[in-house]
């Protein structure tokens, strides 16, 4: 029986209904192609890009979409509202556009960004660390789950031709949502001089010729081992690992990620050094960032993931309206992912970027000119692969009656479903049994919803 | 001191040198009996392998396998130093940090990080002035220059002592512990709670009884803050919330209606959970969500507050039994008894002992500590051993300490050397093995941020993870090796690479130098593809102090010494 990706959210439900039994069901429901996950993918080098952009300390959605007809907005907001004459229009009868962020009004126009509004975590916490814990694992009020989303999706669909820079972070650290089981490099976009040196004297130290012939060898030997135990589950962090890694074997793992190391970063700077000069201006900080993922899109390595994170949307002090603190922030926003699908030429069909954050703000501002950290949020699908022309979400207004605590937009789309509606349809995923997509969004039931975000890829 | 083959132009040589460089030219001579300056011809495979790999370890290996546990790393000589006391005996005086003399290093806290040892009331008076709102553009960068000030003398003084301490286990152990009651300094009120939470929840009990660190812990502002705690009420009863459904959507309401609107949903039980989950029991092991409610009604009314109004008089744990869950209280199927005022605190407190003395707790608390002294899987019969001597002595971390480090298991083979450090344990090695003195932590401060491990900023309530997997991911491994260079260079601002022994090492042949700084850093050898490798980058160099230190670098970005 062919599995198409649309089951996977019917499938998603029948886990979450009959819990424990469930494995059976969705055996039959899925007769699946691969023995271990899969991924529906045409060619390797045509394949979709997703990137992430997370806006880091819980972005204001009533700052970007303007309630320009709602009074109860203006008395809320005295000094931090938009008026209606200074919104864009964005042929929506509820919504007008900030107009920091003209750059991104082609695109509206053009039907190739979906924004969802009253969107974010079923849990309620207000804690940034917490709520983009959640979000970036995907499992709201789970602490026990430490991987994130992404990762877990590139675990469960990982091959053995991996290309090395299937998934990317351009930034220091990696961000929660990839981390994980399954490596991930992360790096900043402008290259270190202290790490080059570095590199160059620790090369040879970390075997890296020869350990490129290893590293396949490996990688091949541990994927048939997780064919051979086709429904492998995540230990839980009581049970004991078998064998315990003595001092050969420690030493034989950390000389692998050395080398893993310096073949990944090498890579991703001599994709950067070489790219042709596409003459589009980026703006400074997340455009820097971008420029370097386009870069790596157009070099066809086969990328798939890449998340870059923008820091600074706590803006509990003159947050300001069309002036202000957050205008500059959204310009540049706007600017820097206008000119990312610019600069993206002929894969721009194929590059799909979300960007989220934590939480949205209080409805009323507070005393600094500002707002707190609120519940409902907002997020932006943006590809020629969505649906564009139209607000998704659900919108019950600013009566203090609708609002969460009286004081909050409401959340009444879980982020989770649009987060299995981007892995299905942009990359075929399909899980194949039940325990999989349990693995993927734990605990989750999102009774057969779709938002229909998304045209099939 | 031992003083094996040592040659007598080699002493010669030495004589203006302090005890310091003797220690490493030492071991330069005791490896000179080896032939180490040509390196092997055949290499059949470029596979990382250890020099030595069976039998028991011997008194040099398990000396540096003791150093490298129960300290961050041995100093330069401080391997031959232990070996001339024995390491049996050196482990017998750490157990008993108070009888080490560490009155510099004290000395050093006290004036240099002064807030370490101030009352939270005087750490508000001295670091937050109360500027009325809205502040001056003058009055932010003001606050934020003091919150910046104290948090920086918390991280650096956790460096210098982790660094400089003679009271190597101690630091160990606090480490550890810092981490399994972590708190994260930009939550609410850390950066000014954190200093006073580290002396007097950390250091306090991390050789005292773990029930009494639990008990502090749960009653220290920077955990109820960190996890909400102090917010956590009793929900409301059936009757107040008739009344306040009844109001919904209204927003002029009466002043006793806002204050029920504000007190629904009171129960937090964000603290109660992570005190099972990640303080006592561990995750998953024999409690249930009901459990959970619980505890969290039985911790309402755990708060913080000044003892007079208007910030005034003293400052810190308050139980306001106004919220507290007045009715029938259960913990595990048990009915406990229902006490007035502020009587249900006692209640409250002998249910977090009992939980932190439980045989669940035991367990749990001894397998975390194997893990972190032993292996990244301790065995299941080592835990059985240690949880019952947590038992028998209810708790008493010394006593949990010493019979893991006198564990067979402790010492065996198939341990030394097979855990990888953390980035925090790294750099602290780095620093000792190469002599270095911190004047200044900053600068490690950030290149531990960069490496993934900042100081009381963890982003997870669960701790920074001891296993390897969780550090060892594409892109980590660069910055090691850019602060091994750094430190080798004398290249980092704030940390003092000695002249010495580098310079009375730079008379000597490159394979001298380089035998002696191995054995020194690395006193268990390094692997052959290290030996080879720094053969070959030594061959036809002048023999400098750049030299030296390019030795040194090498060997400190090695995959060796990345282990411990």
């Amino acid at each position: 029986m062919e599995s198409t990706r649309r089951d996977f959210l019917k499938q998603s439900t029948a886990t979450m209904l009959t819990a424990a039994g469930v494995g059976a069901i969705g055996k039959e429901i899925f007769a699946p192609t691969y023995v271990y996950g899969a991924r529906n993918l045409p060619e390797r080098d045509s394949g979709p890009t997703l990137v992430v952009i997370y806006l880091r300390g819980g972005s204001d959605p009533l700052s970007v979409f303007v309630p320009f007809d709602d009074r109860t907005y203006y008395q809320m907001r005295p000094t931090i509202s938009i008026l209606p004459n200074d919104a864009l229009h964005i042929n929506n009868r509820t919504f007008r556009l900030n107009p920091a962020m003209a750059p991104l009004l082609p695109m509206i126009n053009a039907g190739e960004i979906a924004p969802i509004i009253n969107v974010g975590s079923p849990n309620d916490t207000r804690s940034h660390f917490d709520a983009q814990d959640f979000m970036e694992r995907a499992a709201p009020g789970i602490k026990s789950i430490s991987e994130g989303w992404l990762n877990r999706y590139l675990e469960q669909t990982k091959t053995q031709t991996d290309p090395e820079l299937r998934a990317l972070a351009i930034q220091p650290l990696l961000p929660r949502s990839l981390r994980g089981q399954y490596p991930v490099l992360a790096a900043p976009a402008r290259k270190s001089n202290r790490h080059e040196r570095a590199m160059a004297v620790f090369e040879e130290l970390y075997g890296c010729d020869e350990d490129r012939k290893m590293h396949r060898a490996a990688k091949a030997a541990e994927m048939q081992a997780d064919t051979r135990r086709p429904g492998r589950r995540k230990k839980s962090r009581k049970e004991p690992e078998p064998p315990p890694i003595d001092e050969a074997a420690q030493r034989q793992r950390i000389v692998s990620a050395g080398s893993n190391t310096i073949r990944r970063l090498r890579e991703l700077r001599r994709i950067i050094e070489e790219s042709p000069d596409t003459h589009v201006q980026y703006p400074p900080d997340l455009g820097e960032k971008l420029q370097a993922v386009a870069k790596v899109i157009r070099a066809n390595v086969g990328l798939e993931i890449a998340a870059v994170d923008y820091g600074n949307w706590d803006h509990h002090i003159r947050q300001g309206g069309s002036g202000g603190v957050m205008a500059p922030m959204l310009a540049n926003l706007s600017k820097s992912i206008a000119a990312f699908y610019k600069d993206l030429g002929n894969r721009r069909h194929m590059v799909c970027t979300l960007v989220m954050s934590e939480f949205g703000r209080t409805v009323k501002e507070n005393g600094n000119r500002g707002s707190d950290h609120g519940r409902g949020g907002y997020m932006l699908v943006i590809g020629e692969m969505v649906n564009g022309n139209r607000m998704y979400g659900r919108w019950t207004g600013l009566d203090v009656a609708n609002l969460a605590d009286g004081r909050d937009l409401p959340v009444y789309t879980d982020f989770r479903l649009v987060f299995a509606e981007v892995l299905v349809k942009l990359f075929g995923y399909d899980p194949p049994d039940a325990r999989a997509v349990n693995d993927m969004f734990p605990g989750w039931n999102n009774r057969g919803r779709s938002l229909g975000l998304l045209k099939q890829l | 001191m031992k003083r094996r083959t040592l040659e007598p132009n080699l002493i010669r040589a030495n004589v203006a040198a302090s005890l310091l460089p003797a220690a490493f030219l030492v071991c330069a001579s005791a490896q000179t009996t080896q032939p180490a300056t040509n390196p092997p011809v055949d290499q059949p495979s470029l596979l990382a392998e250890p020099v030595r790999s069976d039998g028991p370890l011997n008194d040099r290996e398990m000396t540096f396998h003791v150093l490298n546990r129960l300290a961050f790393g041995p100093t330069p000589g401080q391997v031959d130093e232990v070996m001339d006391i024995g390491w049996k005996q050196w482990v017998h005086q750490q157990l008993r940090p108070g009888k080490i003399d560490d009155s510099e290093v004290d000395r050093q806290i006290r004036e240099k990080f002064p807030s370490l040892h101030m009352s939270m009331e005087n750490i508000f008076a001295r670091y937050r002035p109360e500027y009325p709102r809205p502040h001056t553009q003058e009055q932010m960068k003001h606050l934020r220059k003091l919150s910046r000030e104290v948090a920086g003398e918390l991280s650096r003084s956790v460096v210098y002592r982790a660094a400089h301490s003679k009271r190597q286990f101690y630091e160990v152990m606090v480490e550890f512990w810092r981490n399994h009651f972590t708190v994260d300094r930009r939550k609410t009120n850390g950066s000014f709670l954190a200093n006073h939470y580290e002396v007097n929840v950390i250091r306090r009990y991390a050789f005292g009884r773990f029930s009494d660190m639990v008990l502090a812990s749960a009653q220290h502002p920077a955990m109820l803050f960190y996890l909400d705690n102090w917010v956590s009420r009793a929900p409301l009863s059936p009757n107040e919330q008739r009344i306040v459904d009844r109001q919904v959507g209204r927003e002029n309401v009466s002043r006793s209606v806002k204050a029920l609107r504000r007190l629904q949903n009171g129960l937090n039980e964000n603290y109660a959970r992570e005190l099972m989950e990640l303080h006592t029991f561990g995750v998953d092991n024999g409690y249930t969500q009901a459990d959970v409610t619980n505890l969290a009604k039985l911790l309402t009314g755990w708060t913080v507050g000044w003892s007079k109004p208007g910030r005034r008089g003293t400052y810190g744990f308050v139980f306001n039994a106004d919220v507290h869950y007045t009715f029938d209280k259960w913990m595990f199927g048990t009915r406990l008894p229902r006490l007035p005022g502020n009587l249900a605190l006692g209640t409250g407190e002998q249910v977090v002992i009992g939980l932190a003395t439980h045989k669940r707790t035991a367990r749990f608390i001894s397998w975390k500590l194997c893990r972190y002294l032993v292996n990244d899987e301790p065995s299941p019969e080592l835990v059985t051993r240690v949880a019952r001597v947590f038992r028998r002595t209810n708790g008493y971390l010394p006593r949990v300490y010493e019979v893991i480090v006198n564990d067979p298991e402790f010492a065996a083979r198939g341990n030394f050397r097979a855990k990888f450090k953390t980035p925090f344990e790294f750099v602290v090695s780095a620093v000792r093995s190469s002599g270095a003195r911190v004047t200044n932590g900053g600068q490690v401060i950030r290149e531990l941020r960069a490496m993934g491990q900042p100081i009381y900023d963890c982003e997870d309530p669960t701790g920074y993870y001891d296993q390897a997997e969780a550090w060892l991911y594409p892109g980590v491994l660069v910055h090691r090796w850019a602060f091994a260079l750094r430190l080798s260079a004398g290249d980092i601002p704030g940390v003092e690479l000695p002249d010495e022994p580098y310079e009375s090492l730079a008379r000597f042949e490159a394979a001298h130098i380089k035998d002696a700084l191995i054995d020194a850093i690395v006193p268990g050898g390094v692997d052959r593809q290290t030996a080879t490798v720094i053969d070959q980058a030594i061959q036809d160099r002048t023999v400098d102090r750049r030299f030296t230190h390019m030795v040194l670098g090498l060997i400190l970005g090695s995959p060796t010494f990345q282990q411990q």
